[in-house]
């Protein structure tokens, strides 16, 4: 009959919408080049990287705030002894390799994943420390999550025996957000600053 | 399902951390025994072990914590390890190891660094470091500083550290 046909038409074009909707999300970001030992990738609203709203103090700071600007973005923390001054010491590096008009559009953004630990004028003093040109911002533990899940990143806060108290566990990559905020260059942990330094002028 | 994995794998990973440290401490206390009197006197790790490269990260204001790093090289036949630290401006000295497991930047408390004989530990960032907690006066860029090493024979040496900014991945060393 008429009837079962479209019954099962419509039975198959529900299915095939719900398999998109399931699979379509998963395919990831769309990968733009991998040439110099980082990776470019479009920026896709509610999927991938996108606008976010911290806090530099009381005042609010989001991305947007900065569009036609060439944002550099590190999560990490102030307690971190190790990776994070050491990839802020290599942004730095890259930076103070900049002419100072180049310097100009440029935003470098230390985030701090330990907000219960750097807030206030202390998140400030430790950015600006490694280059005046940083800002510090945060937010609450959950807000942050979800900026550094917005960019692939994560971090976990973890109880320990050390007299520091817990450690936060996180992805240590650093993100060049594009002046237009169409962009992002995602650069590994282990960058140098001569890597740093090429993502900039890049983008520039 | 993803997030649940991420986030059960740094408690299964802590719990084993816990589970080796238990271990660990079980065998010292086994081993740190009177060592055996002994007519002649033997050298000592101090003695053996050479330290090269000391050197502590400056802080920047208001940060209480740093690292230490350095390159221990022990030529004799006997395996050592590196047991504590200790340093006067710190409120407590330990030793930990980072490590990236994945993508995730980990970092957890040991008992002690291996020297083997014959062979080298590295102490460095993204690697086995020295903790230096509760820096209450911070450390400055240019000045050097004294720790005290304590190896699994007791013996101690002090090293004169210089503190840098440590601004690259130290990879050729």
């Amino acid at each position: 009959m008429n009837k079962t046909i479209i019954l099962v038409a419509l039975l198959a074009f529900t299915l095939g919408i719900g398999l998109a909707w399931y699979y379509l999300p998963q395919t990831g970001p769309d990968l733009e080049t991998n040439t110099d030992g980082y990776t470019k990738v479009k920026m896709t609203e509610g999927q991938f990287g996108g606008d976010f709203i911290l806090y530099q103090g009381d005042k609010p700071v989001s991305l947007s705030d900065f569009r036609g600007q060439l944002v550099v973005i590190y999560f990490g923390f102030a307690s971190c002894p190790d990776v994070c001054p050491t990839t802020l010491a290599i942004i730095a590096s890259a930076l103070k390799q900049l002419t100072l008009k180049e310097l100009e559009s440029v935003q470098p953004i230390f985030i701090s994943i330990d907000p219960e630990r750097d807030r206030g004028e202390n998140l400030e003093a430790y950015a600006t420390y490694f280059h005046p040109g940083f800002i510090g911002i945060t937010g609450t533990p959950d807000e942050v999550q979800k900026v550094i899940n917005q960019y692939g990143g994560f971090f976990i806060k973890v109880e320990s025996d050390s007299a520091m108290g817990y450690q936060v566990e996180h992805t240590s990559k650093t993100y060049i957000i594009s002046k237009d905020g169409q962009y992002v260059s995602i650069l590994p942990h282990d960058m140098t600053s001569d890597l740093a330094l090429t993502a900039i002028r890049s983008g520039l | 399902m993803n997030l649940f994995l991420r986030a059960a794998m740094p408690a299964i990973l802590l719990i084993m951390t816990i589970g080796i440290y238990g271990c660990d401490n079980t065998t010292e206390t086994v081993n740190s025994g009177k060592p055996p009197a002994t007519a002649i006197v033997s050298p000592t790790a101090a003695e053996l072990i050479t330290v090269s490269q000391p050197r502590i990260r400056a802080t920047a204001p208001g940060q209480t914590v740093s690292g230490a790093f350095m390159t221990l090289v022990n030529d004799s036949a006997t395996d050592y390890a590196l047991t504590s630290v200790s340093f006067s401006g710190a409120s407590a000295v330990e030793i930990h190891e980072t490590s990236m497991e994945g993508d995730m930047m980990r970092m957890r408390q040991v008992s002690h660094i291996d020297i083997p004989a014959n062979g080298s530990a590295e102490l460095k960032p993204g690697s086995y470091h020295i903790m230096l907690i509760g820096l209450e006066n911070g450390l400055k860029t240019g000045t050097t500083e004294a720790l005290t090493l304590t190896f699994s024979d007791d013996s101690q040496k002090m090293v004169e550290a210089m503190v840098d900014t440590l601004s690259e991945h130290h990879k050729h060393e």
